[in-house]
């Protein structure tokens, strides 16, 4: 016989047990026993207190402690933001809220998703404050400090989301110019020939997106057929390639002369005007925001910054 | 490395319990252990009534001695429980003489065998086990059966084992080593004089 057969011989013994009467007699026995010598039963209160001492002096122990912050740290980077999120700027846990978006940004290892969450926390942030100093209770003259700090803080994080907003409209332009070279090479005998398809098409996208852009801020539903390159060659002038189903009607007139029962090619013109003058819907609206927040229209801020919002999801 | 830093924190947390005179936790260590020292004094001493007298009787000396003591004698209440249980045999055998037969029961013992598999040769093969510990195990060293007893059987670990006897885990691993050694020596002598008989 080797040591192993002579060892798993040997952990049968585990099977030996005393008989179950005698167990439950004796146990009856036994706790008779204890209960003359005072035994009693503790309250919750007590047992809550002893597992509290038992676990201060536990965490002292170096490898205990290692583990606690170990989980602790696990815990609040996962739950931190939940919990946190809805802290307003003037509330204590407010600071702990920026520390908390600010640990899930680093966890974030995409750049351009990176931006976006930083625009829609810093958006949130904005709208946030723009609730508060809407607040006629807090906005009065003896928090005019607070106020003033607030507005200061407001006009950053505005900048922030002007910021990161230019970035990944500057990050989506060059990864278009990528992809459009890298077509370019495949087609290399073609490209001559479809240049000006290759420009009209990328005009297209623009104003795809722009178009896009549009659904969320006036209510007008365009159903964008995607183009491609091998589609017929396109012009924006009197063109019929975009297919819109406008919906809704447009309620309100704004800086891009959007009016009623406008017409396809109008609403597409105007878009592109604006792109062509350099001008991003987004940077105007962040604008318009900062002239709503200076003039203290802190509402209709909000409106515009919820806007912005929903166009980073 | 969590789930020993878990049991310590468990046992530590149930005897400053123990020390309130909580009668819940001492009902549930009592649960908890009772089997592993009913089997570490019966394999010792070899006698079903006597092992359940000492059992009983250890539970309600290391009762007391949690209420009267500072509890800086044993890392976990297992050991606790243990030590308690080595100074009950050895008073045992200090009342009625160390020399006694240990070996095989003049009458039936009443214990169970806990076998939880369904194959009834398995479970035959288990009875047999323990028929060679019963018989085997008193003719090895004191020292050589309670390793064997705290180690193979009640499954211990090294650094329990240590705890309990006073001695270091290096000297644990040589006495279980050397004990087995024995043991098997034993079996073999006796495989071999059978073999001389047939």
């Amino acid at each position: 016989m080797n040591e192993k057969d002579l060892i798993a011989k040997l952990n049968n013994g585990k099977h030996l047990s005393p008989d179950k009467e005698w167990l439950t007699s004796n146990r009856e026995l036994f706790l008779t026993q204890i209960a003359n010598s005072g035994a009693e039963k503790l309250s919750m209160w007590q047992i809550f207190s002893i597992n509290l001492r038992c676990f201060a002096k536990a965490s002292s122990q170096p490898v205990f402690a290692s583990l606690l912050f170990l989980f602790i740290l696990i815990a609040s980077s996962v739950f931190s933001h939940k919990i946190f999120s809805e802290a307003k700027p003037n509330d204590t846990l407010y600071i702990a809220r920026v520390i908390s978006e600010k640990a899930k940004l680093n966890t974030v290892l995409d750049n351009t998703q990176r931006d976006k969450m930083a625009a829609k926390f810093a958006a949130r942030h904005a709208e946030d404050i723009s609730a508060l100093l809407a607040n006629p209770e807090f906005n009065t003259e003896e928090n005019k400090e607070k106020v003033d700090k607030l507005s200061d803080d407001f006009n950053k994080e505005i900048e922030t989301v002007k910021n990161k907003i230019a970035k990944l409209n500057s990050d989506e332009e060059k990864n278009r110019v990528v992809a459009d070279d890298d077509e370019g090479e495949d087609n290399k005998e073609e490209e001559e020939g479809n240049s000006e398809i290759a420009s009209t098409t990328s005009e297209e996208e623009v104003i795809t997106i722009a178009s896009d852009k549009l659904v969320a801020d006036k209510g007008i539903e365009l159903d964008i057929k995607e183009e491609t390159e091998e589609d017929s060659l396109v012009t924006l002038e009197g063109d019929t390639a975009l297919e819109t189903i406008i919906t809704n009607e447009v309620l309100e007139d704004d800086h891009n002369n959007i009016s009623q029962g406008s017409s396809t090619e109008e609403i597409a013109g105007a878009l592109l005007e604006e792109v062509e003058n350099g001008k991003n819907i987004d940077e105007k609206l962040i604008e318009e925001v900062k002239t709503l927040f200076k003039a203290q229209k802190y509402s209709e801020a909000i409106e515009k910054l919820y806007q912005i919002n929903n166009m980073l999801k | 490395m969590s789930s020993n830093l878990f049991k310590k924190f468990k046992s530590k947390q149930t005897l400053d319990r123990l020390k309130k005179k909580d009668q819940t936790a001492f009902t549930m260590a009592y649960d908890e252990n009772i089997a592993d020292i009913y089997r570490f004094v019966y394999f010792k001493i070899g006698n079903d009534e006597e092992a359940k007298d000492i059992t009983s009787d250890v539970f309600l000396k290391t009762w007391n001695h949690i209420q009267t003591n500072s509890l800086q004698d044993a890392k976990t209440l297992r050991a606790l429980f243990y030590k308690v249980a080595r100074n009950a045999i050895i008073d045992h055998y200090r009342e009625h003489g160390k020399g006694k037969v240990l070996s095989l029961e003049e009458s039936a013992p009443h214990f169970d065998i806990v076998f939880e598999g369904k194959d009834e040769g398995e479970r035959l093969d288990v009875e047999k086990d323990i028929e060679l510990i019963k018989t085997k195990l008193p003719l090895l060293k004191e020292e050589y059966r309670e390793a064997i007893i705290m180690r193979f059987i009640n499954e211990l670990e090294l650094a329990e084992i240590a705890d309990i006897t006073g001695k270091s885990r290096g000297n644990i691993r040589v006495l279980i080593h050397r004990a087995l050694k024995a043991l098997k020596a034993l079996l073999d002598e006796e495989k071999t004089a059978e073999e001389k008989k047939v």
